[in-house]
């Protein structure tokens, strides 16, 4: 299930606020939810508001159809039939792409859907899944919410692993014959035997932590029995990195990764709380990327301050939230109202954008730099103004030192000659 | 930042009011002052619409031609613009709150996150007599900037540099936002869709830097 709309009705800065959340018209996808979407705004506007609407979780869940009224329905409290389109309540639309089924949950706790599919085996779709990037002091291990999931498998795989060795050390003394048979026996099920740590190492941390020049430990190397109950993180060449040792953004990447590893997302709504927190730039810039990869036809919502980040979506794809005079908050739109949400019309592309355009753009930055850069501006105009002047008022010399200023003020500035600055 | 004429007077109320207030005018308060829009919209007037500093756009001329003053009052209640009025020299502002002479409406930002109550130089007072954007300012048009004219003595150049700063002239979105309006211009223009008679005509801010490219690059092309 995907998300398609969203209505708020009345709360907080949020009144009779509605968000379409699709492919505009002229998209090849034009109609269908979209597959991510980036909330940016000033703090207070209610990015993670959105977020948290979007968060449904198991237990908040009552389903019904449109004709069922509330004493059919586990005896809950509802008077009337639950219409679809109700806008006294606030409401997230959802669409299963599979089945083309639309369902609407509404602020009181009720899934409507439109027919009669069973919605107990539509529910596991709706639930989203919530990964805040604020991981804190946490450390990798047993606190770690599904870490039961994640260490699981690694841990089965490691017994096995080591009851297989400690057989064929004592082979060694035992019975010599049988050494050879029984390492290709093992051997052969090290090829066929899928390894769990392999798989998080090569296909979901590796991937980034290669970026710190790091990566998870696949040798197997314990002193003391929880050693195989946890992850270690090594540098290229070999030296462990102990947890508590590890950097706030590799602790970071880390602890956001390894929930998408033990849940291994399929058709899922994923919800993600600034995604850029202790990243390096050049990180943010690939972040949204390395987790979309990691999941299967997964919707995601990121919520971010990060320019870095917004350039990696398509603009239909980005929320942006606005204060209206009253403090309520609006959703800026991309394209030429009049002209209608059509590809075609929007004036905006995070994209196409340099990372300074971003910023004013769409982050409403009213400065491109520091202003102390103007006034080294006016120095280098000064410069320029007295140079084309210079032509029998200085002498050789003294145009050459003007020229050498000019070269090293527009170094220092990184003015590029001739080009936009 | 072109040179204002203030001595169209159609706000002749407002004016007749000024001139009798004592040495000491009554205390300025723009929201509660019956005359508010009798200044900001002569002022419109004068400045033709832009900012006096910073000559962006602020008000279309439908609201401030001379046919809305009916007896030296404005007659539209509560006219749209997008500006501030400003206190030139913010030394003045309590004793001569009202004094024609030190007001200008300039782009709200300008007058509120900017220039503030900084104390200014008179050297750059745009309805200045001796005020000549040309023989003071100079346009760089590949940096979109101004500074003060290389010709005019360091001192000189200084101050007017100074108030260059000040008046928020050379704000990296105002330069972004002329930059941005000279460049599509030059471009029709480069592109044989527009020539600079008719530009100018249609031009409907950056009066003094749209002067200086077009003197500038229609030298060169002479040249």
């Amino acid at each position: 299930m995907k998300v398609k709309s969203l209505f708020i009705k009345d709360y907080n800065q949020f009144k009779d606020f509605e968000l379409d959340l699709t492919y505009p018209a002229g998209h090849p996808k034009a109609g269908q939810p979209l597959d991510k979407v980036c909330i940016i705004g000033q703090s207070g506007t209610g990015k993670t508001t959105l977020l948290d609407k979007l968060h449904v979780v198991q237990r908040t869940l009552r389903f019904t159809d449109p004709n069922t009224k509330s004493n059919q329905v586990n005896n809950n409290s509802l008077n009337s039939t639950m219409n679809p389109n109700d806008s006294d309540l606030g409401f997230i639309k959802y669409i299963n792409s599979d089945t083309n089924t639309q369902a609407t949950f509404f602020d009181n706790g009720y899934f409507v859907c439109e027919n009669a599919e069973s919605f107990s085996k539509l529910s596991p779709h709706f639930m989203s899944m919530f990964i805040d990037a604020n991981t804190g002091s946490k450390d990798i291990g047993k606190n770690l919410q599904y870490w039961k999931d994640i260490i699981k498998d690694i841990v089965a795989f490691r017994e096995q692993e080591i009851q297989r060795k400690l057989e064929i050390a004592e082979l060694i003394t035992t019975n010599q014959d049988r050494l050879q048979e029984e390492l290709e026996k093992f051997n052969e099920w090290q090829k066929n035997m899928p390894n769990p740590l392999k798989d998080l190492a090569e296909n979901y941390l590796d991937k980034i932590l290669y970026r710190f020049n790091l990566r998870v430990r696949q040798s197997l190397d314990f002193k003391k029995t929880e050693d195989i109950e946890t992850i270690k993180i090594e540098t290229i060449d070999g030296k462990e990195v102990p947890n508590n040792l590890l950097s706030t953004g590799t602790k970071q990447v880390i602890l956001t990764t390894l929930p998408l590893y033990a849940l291994k997302p399929q058709k899922k709504i994923i919800l993600f709380d600034e995604p850029e927190r202790s990243l390096y730039p050049d990180i943010q810039a690939i972040i949204v990327d390395f987790y979309i990869n990691l999941t299967t036809n997964c919707q995601f919502f990121f919520a971010t301050h990060s320019p870095l980040i917004a350039s990696c979506f398509e603009p239909w794809e980005i929320v942006e939230l606005k204060f209206n005079p009253d403090g309520s908050v609006y959703r800026e739109l991309y394209y030429d109202v009049e002209k209608g949400n059509h590809v075609d019309n929007y004036t905006i592309d995070p994209r196409y954008l340099r990372w300074d355009s971003i910023l004013t753009r769409l982050f409403d930055l009213d400065k491109d730099s520091n202003e102390a850069r103007t006034r080294k501006l006016m120095e280098l105009a000064t410069l320029r103004s007295k140079l084309q002047k210079a032509n029998g008022k200085l002498s050789f010399e003294e145009k050459q030192k003007l020229q050498t200023q000019f070269e090293k003020l527009a170094e220092l500035l990184d003015w590029e000659y001739d080009a936009e600055n | 930042m072109q040179r204002i004429d203030k001595t169209l007077l159609l706000s002749s109320e407002y004016k007749q009011w000024e001139e009798s207030m004592n040495e000491i005018h009554s205390q300025y308060n723009s929201s509660n002052n019956k005359y508010y829009y009798d200044v900001v919209m002569n002022l419109l007037h004068c400045q033709k619409g832009v900012c006096a500093y910073t000559e962006i756009l602020l008000c279309s001329d439908e609201l401030y031609h001379s046919g809305h003053w009916k007896n030296g009052k404005y007659q539209i209640h509560k006219p749209e613009f997008s500006g501030a009025l400003d206190h030139f020299d913010p030394s003045l502002k309590k004793s001569k709150g009202w004094l024609w002479n030190n007001f200008f409406i300039v782009q709200k930002d300008i007058n509120d996150k900017h220039k503030q109550d900084k104390p200014v130089d008179y050297i750059l007072k745009p309805d200045s007599i001796s005020y000549n954007p040309f023989k003071l300012l100079e346009y760089d048009e590949q940096l979109h900037i101004f500074i003060a004219n290389t010709d005019l003595d360091e001192s000189l150049q200084k101050r007017i540099n100074d108030m260059i700063e000040l008046l928020g002239i050379n704000l990296s979105w105002v330069k972004t936002i002329r930059r941005n309006h000279l460049r599509r211009i030059i471009a029709k223009i480069q592109n044989g869709i527009g020539n600079w008679q008719q530009e100018e005509k249609d031009n409907e801010q950056f009066f003094t830097a749209f002067a200086m490219c077009r003197q500038k690059l229609q030298t060169e092309e002479n040249q």
